[in-house]
């Protein structure tokens, strides 16, 4: 599974999302993603990393061992980044 | 699958407990880089907390999944509540929130 498919799929899930994947122990399976959303707009942590989780369903028992998340909404992500 | 048995494992380690951490490997033996990232938080700030190791059987590995509606490990709990993995502890421990919950 490459990187933009992963994007891809979180996309598919969180439409309006704005998607970076990367694999910075370039082990392809330790991951980390940035995502940022409007949708997060009122959304606790937990649930906006389920959003992010059911995006990816299965993904999860398989190629993705393990995805280090940022979600953020468009307004955090300009304070932040 | 989430047996009644396992249920009741899981609601009484939560339970019972201000702090649960579900994890690979044990406090003292962390098996997993993100697990052992946990451990170090709440090492850090004193705080002791229930570790079940989620390598001891498949079918707490599996069950929490389901229980927690939560794909990955580790999963911490605080007050009975869910607070999420690794990001979210680490992002709450810098920015306090994680001390203010531990202090109700």
């Amino acid at each position: 599974m490459t990187l933009t498919e992963i994007e891809d799929m979180i996309k598919q899930g969180i439409t309006d999302a704005d998607v970076k994947v990367s694999d910075p122990m370039h082990d392809g399976t330790h991951l980390s993603a940035l995502i940022i959303s409007p949708s997060f707009e009122g959304q606790t942590r937990v649930s906006r990393h389920r959003m992010v989780y059911a995006a990816l369903g299965d993904a999860f028992d398989g190629p993705i061992h393990a995805l280090q998340m940022q979600t953020l909404t468009p307004e955090e992500a300009k304070n932040r980044l | 699958m989430l047996t009644p048995e396992l249920k009741e494992f899981f609601d009484s380690a939560i339970n019972d407990n201000q702090v649960t951490i579900f994890m690979k490997g044990t406090k003292d033996f962390p098996h997993c880089g993100f697990s052992a990232r946990v451990v170090q938080v709440f090492n850090h700030l004193g705080v002791d907390f229930k570790d079940v190791n989620v390598m001891d059987s498949m079918d707490i590995a599996e069950g929490i999944k389901e229980y927690s509606n939560w794909p990955t490990y580790p999963q911490v709990y605080i007050n009975q509540e869910l607070i999420g993995g690794c990001d979210i502890t680490c992002e709450m421990f810098e920015s306090g929130e994680l001390q203010e919950m531990l202090s109700k």
